[in-house]
C-alpha cells in the first residue's frame, strides 16, 4: 500500500515549527495540524495549499485520539458518511481546513503571556464558548 | 575544369539539335562566338548554365523553339535538351539536362515535369559509368553560388568598381574562397553558446555560495555557543564545589550544625519537588498538546447527529447485512415469520433496504467512525480533567516550592545574623552568594543548551539545502564548461576567419593589382587597384590617390575584370571564363589592351561577341589564341538559329 503523506502549505512551515519548540504548547507537528484543522472548520475557513509541504506520514495519526477528528470535519465538510473510507478525501478536506486554521491557532497561542497558558486558557475557557 | 562542347536542342530559337566545339587547348585557349543582336548568343549563354545548374531566368521568354512547338500536334511533345561535354583532372564527363513540353489545345504549352539531369563518366575506350549524383559532381567543378564571377555578362561585371558596392565584392570573396563554410561553423558555434548560457541561467542560481557562507555563519554561531556552554559549565561545576566546600564548613561548626542540616534537607526536598514540577509541567504539555481532542468534541457530537440522521432515513442500514437480506429474499420468509413473496409490501421493503445497503467493507467503517466519534466526548471529558488535575498539581508544587524556599532562608537568615560563631555569616553570605551564582548559571546552561540545539537543527537544514543545490550546481558547471568550450571555439573560428578573410582579401588584393596591369592600357592614368580592409576596390592614380569615382565604363570593366580574375586565380578554381558581350562599351584601345592578355589570364576563355566588338587590332591580338570561332546566323524567314563555322 503505498505511504500517504499529510501536507501543509510550505509557507507556514515556519508556523508549524515554532509552534512545537519549547515554549509553546504543542511537541508534534500532527498535534499542529489538527488543532488548525478544528479552528479552519469552526471558522468556516478552507484554503487550498498552493506549494505543497510533506510533514508526516498519515499513518502517524492515532486512530483512538486523531482519527475521530478527521473524521468528523470530514462528515460534517461534505454530509456523506462514506468520506470516512476514503483516505486521499480525508486527508485534502482536513489539509485545506489546516491550512485555513493555522493562522487562528497562532493569533491564539501567541497572545500576550505564555503560549502554553494561553492555549490551556483557550481549551477550558475561551472554545467552550464557541458554537 | 575545361568545357569541351555543347549541344542544344530546341532551346529558344535554336530548333533542332545545334552543336559547338570549346577549345581545351593550352595556347590556343579561346572560343569565339559571334552573332549580333538577337541572334543567340544570350541563348547560348542560357543554355550553358540551364544545363550545368539548371538556372533559367524567369523573365527571359520560353525556354522551348517555338518553331518546335508549332511543329508539334495538340498533345504532342517537344523535347528541350543541353549536352554540355567536361573535361576535369583528365576525366571526360557528359552531362544532359532535359525536359518535355506538351502542346495544349489552346495552343499554349506546358512543361510536362521537371527537368531531368544525367550525366555519364566516359572512359578513353568509350565505355561510360552513369555519375550517381550528377549536380554535386557540377559543384565540384564549381560551384554554383561563384557560377556568376566566372559565367558572366560583360556589361554587367563593372558592378563591382561601382562605388558604394562594398557588399558584393565582400559576398564575391565571401564565396569564392569558401569563407561561408567557417562561417556557418561559426554561427553554429554562437548558437550552440547561446543555448547554454540560456540553460546556465535556468540551473545556476548562485545559492551554493550563499549558504555555504549561512552555514559557516551558523557553525561559528554554534562553535561559539559550545565554548560558552563548556565554560558555563565548568564554572558551574566550580560554584557547586564551591558551595560544597562552604557546606562542609559550616558542618564543621557545631553551633549551627543543626540548623545546615535542616537546610539541606529542605534544599534536597526543593529540589525534588522542582524535578516533580518540571516533570508534571511535561506531562501537561503532553497532554495539552493533544488539545484538538476537546477542541473536536462538539464537532464529533455534531457528526454523530448527521450519521444518525442518514441512519433514520435508511441511508446507513442498521447492520443489516447485505448477504442477510438477499437470504431473506430469497427464501422468501421474513425473520419475523412473514412472508416475502413477490410484489408483496414486505418484500418491497426489503429490497428497497438491500438497494441502499453499502459494501460490507464500508459500513463496517461507517459504523466503526460513528462508534469513535461518540468516544470523543469520553476522551474530551478525561483530557479535560487531566489538564485541570496537571495545573492543580504544578500549583501545589509550586507552592510547596515557594514555602521550602521561604524556610531555607529563614535558615540563611538566621545563620548571618543570630549565629554568635564568627565565621558563620561570612560564610553564609558567601554560600548565598554562590547560590545566586549557581542559580544564574544554571539558566545559562540551560539557556546554550536550547540554542546549540537550535543551531544544530538549523546547520541541519542548510546542509539538506547545501545538498540540493550542488546537485543543481554540479550542473551548472557542466553546462558553464560547455558553454565556455562552445564561446571559446566559436572565437577561435571567428579570429581564424579573420585571418583567413583578411589573406584571402590581401591575395585578391594583390592578385587583382598584377592583372590590373596586365590589363590596362598604358597612357591610363591608373597605376594600380587595392582591395581595402572594408572591400573597397579602389583604383590608384598616378598621384596616388583613389580614384574610383572617375573611372569610364571601360576603366570599370577592367577593374571588375581584374578582380574576377584575381579571384579566379586565389580560390585555385580551374574554371573557364565564359563572357556575354565583353567588349561593348569599351573604346578599341581597350579592347586590344584585354584581348592581349586576358586569354593568359584564365585556362579556358569563351566569348560570345558582336560581330563589331572585335575587329581590327583587337582581333589581331586575340587571333593567335582563338581555338575555334563560330557565327550565329539567324534566319528571318524561320526566326530560328544555326552555329555556323564559317
Amino acid at each position: 500500500m503505498p505511504v500517504q503523506h499529510v501536507y501543509i502549505d510550505e509557507s507556514v512551515h515556519p508556523v508549524y515549527k515554532e509552534l512545537i519548540d519549547d515554549d509553546h504548547p504543542f511537541i508534534s507537528m500532527k498535534d499542529v495540524f489538527l488543532a488548525a484543522a478544528v479552528l479552519g472548520y469552526q471558522n468556516q475557513s478552507r484554503v487550498p495549499l498552493e506549494h505543497k509541504q510533506d510533514v508526516f506520514q498519515y499513518a502517524t495519526f492515532s486512530s483512538q485520539h486523531d482519527i475521530p477528528t478527521l473524521q468528523a470535519v470530514a462528515i460534517l465538510a461534505t454530509g456523506k458518511p462514506e468520506v470516512v473510507a476514503d483516505i486521499d478525501e480525508l486527508l485534502s478536506i482536513s489539509q485545506e481546513y489546516a491550512n485555513g486554521g493555522i493562522g487562528i491557532l497562532q493569533s491564539i497561542v501567541d497572545a500576550p503571556g505564555y503560549a502554553v497558558d494561553n492555549f490551556v486558557q483557550y481549551l477550558l475557557v475561551d472554545g467552550k464558548e464557541r458554537p | 575544369m575545361k568545357l569541351e562542347r555543347m549541344a542544344i536542342r530546341n532551346f529558344r530559337q535554336y530548333y533542332g539539335t545545334q552543336r559547338l566545339t570549346f577549345s581545351v587547348d593550352k595556347k590556343r585557349n579561346v572560343t569565339v562566338i559571334n552573332g549580333n543582336n538577337g541572334a543567340g548568343k544570350t541563348s547560348l549563354f542560357l543554355a550553358l548554365n540551364w544545363g550545368l545548374y539548371g538556372v533559367f531566368p524567369k523573365d527571359v521568354g520560353d525556354m522551348v523553339n517555338k518553331q518546335a512547338m508549332a511543329d508539334s500536334a495538340i498533345g504532342g511533345q517537344v523535347e528541350v535538351q543541353v549536352e554540355i561535354g567536361v573535361v576535369d583532372q583528365g576525366e571526360h564527363y557528359l552531362l544532359s539536362r532535359s525536359v518535355a513540353f506538351v502542346k495544349d489545345a489552346d495552343l499554349s504549352w506546358h512543361m510536362k515535369s521537371e527537368p531531368i539531369l544525367f550525366m555519364n563518366q566516359v572512359s578513353a575506350s568509350g565505355s561510360a559509368k552513369v555519375v550517381i549524383n550528377p549536380a554535386r559532381q557540377v559543384e565540384t567543378w564549381l560551384p554554383e553560388s561563384v557560377r556568376t564571377y566566372f559565367f558572366f555578362d560583360g556589361e554587367k561585371i563593372e558592378q563591382f568598381a561601382k562605388v558604394d558596392h562594398e557588399d558584393e565584392v565582400r559576398e564575391a570573396v565571401r564565396k569564392i574562397v569558401k569563407i561561408e563554410l567557417l562561417e556557418r561553423t561559426r554561427t553554429h558555434l554562437d548558437m550552440i553558446a547561446r543555448d547554454y548560457a540560456k540553460e546556465l541561467k535556468t540551473v545556476a542560481t548562485g545559492q551554493l555560495k550563499d549558504l555555504a557562507q549561512e552555514h559557516e555563519q551558523l557553525t561559528q554561531e554554534k562553535d561559539e555557543a559550545q565554548r560558552q556552554y563548556d565554560s558555563k559549565q565548568k564554572e558551574l561545576s566550580a560554584c557547586k564545589r564551591l558551595l560544597q566546600e562552604v557546606d562542609a564548613r559550616l558542618s564543621e561548626v557545631k553551633e549551627i550544625r543543626q540548623w545546615v542540616e535542616i537546610r539541606s534537607r529542605h534544599e534536597a526536598e526543593k529540589e525534588r519537588y522542582e524535578q516533580k514540577k518540571q516533570q508534571t509541567w511535561d506531562d501537561l504539555r503532553s497532554v495539552v498538546s493533544q488539545g484538538h481532542v476537546l477542541m473536536s468534541e462538539q464537532l464529533a457530537a455534531q457528526a454523530v447527529a448527521v450519521l444518525d440522521e442518514k441512519r433514520r432515513k435508511g441511508e446507513i442500514p442498521l447492520g443489516f447485512r447485505e448477504q442477510f437480506l438477499q437470504d431473506l429474499l430469497d427464501k422468501q420468509v421474513c425473520i419475523c415469520g412473514g412472508g416475502l413473496e413477490p410484489g408483496s409490501e414486505g418484500r418491497k421493503l426489503v429490497e428497497r433496504l438491500l438497494s441502499t445497503a453499502m459494501p460490507n467493507e464500508l459500513e463496517d467503517q461507517v459504523l466503526q467512525a460513528a462508534g469513535m466519534l461518540k468516544s470523543v466526548a469520553l476522551l474530551s471529558s478525561y483530557t479535560r480533567r487531566r489538564i485541570v488535575d496537571l495545573r492543580k498539581d504544578i500549583s501545589v508544587l509550586e507552592q510547596q516550592i515557594e514555602g521550602l524556599d521561604s524556610q531555607i532562608q529563614e535558615v540563611s537568615l538566621h545563620l548571618k545574623e543570630h549565629s554568635e560563631v564568627e565565621e558563620v555569616a561570612p560564610l553564609e553570605s558567601k554560600r548565598n552568594q554562590y547560590r545566586d551564582q549557581q542559580g544564574d548559571l544554571q539558566i545559562d546552561v540551560l539557556s546554550l543548551r536550547l540554542k546549540i540545539d537550535d543551531l544544530t537543527t538549523k546547520v541541519a537544514s542548510v546542509n539538506d539545502r547545501m545538498n540540493k543545490v550542488q546537485g543543481l550546481e554540479k550542473r551548472a558547471r557542466e553546462i558553464q564548461a560547455r558553454y565556455l568550450l562552445a564561446k571559446e571555439s566559436a572565437e577561435a573560428i571567428e579570429g581564424i576567419l579573420a585571418a583567413f578573410a583578411s589573406d584571402a582579401r590581401a591575395s585578391i588584393g594583390a592578385e587583382a593589382r598584377k592583372v590590373f596591369d596586365e590589363l590596362i592600357w598604358k597612357d591610363s592614368q591608373f597605376r594600380s587597384v587595392d582591395l581595402s580592409d572594408d572591400y573597397r576596390l579602389e583604383v590608384i592614380d598616378r598621384w596616388g590617390t583613389p580614384a574610383r569615382p572617375e573611372l569610364s565604363a571601360g576603366e570599370r570593366q577592367v577593374l571588375s575584370l581584374s578582380f574576377i580574375t584575381a579571384m579566379a586565380r586565389v580560390a585555385g578554381e580551374e574554371a573557364p571564363i565564359v563572357m556575354d558581350t565583353p567588349f561593348g562599351r569599351l573604346f578599341s584601345v581597350h579592347r586590344e589592351a584585354i584581348t592581349e592578355r586576358l586569354p593568359e589570364l584564365t585556362p579556358q576563355l569563351i566569348l560570345f561577341v558582336q560581330d563589331q566588338e572585335l575587329t581590327g587590332e583587337a582581333r589581331r591580338k586575340l587571333e593567335g589564341r582563338i581555338g575555334f570561332e563560330y557565327f550565329l546566323d539567324f534566319s528571318q524567314s524561320t526566326g530560328c538559329t544555326s552555329i555556323q563555322t564559317e
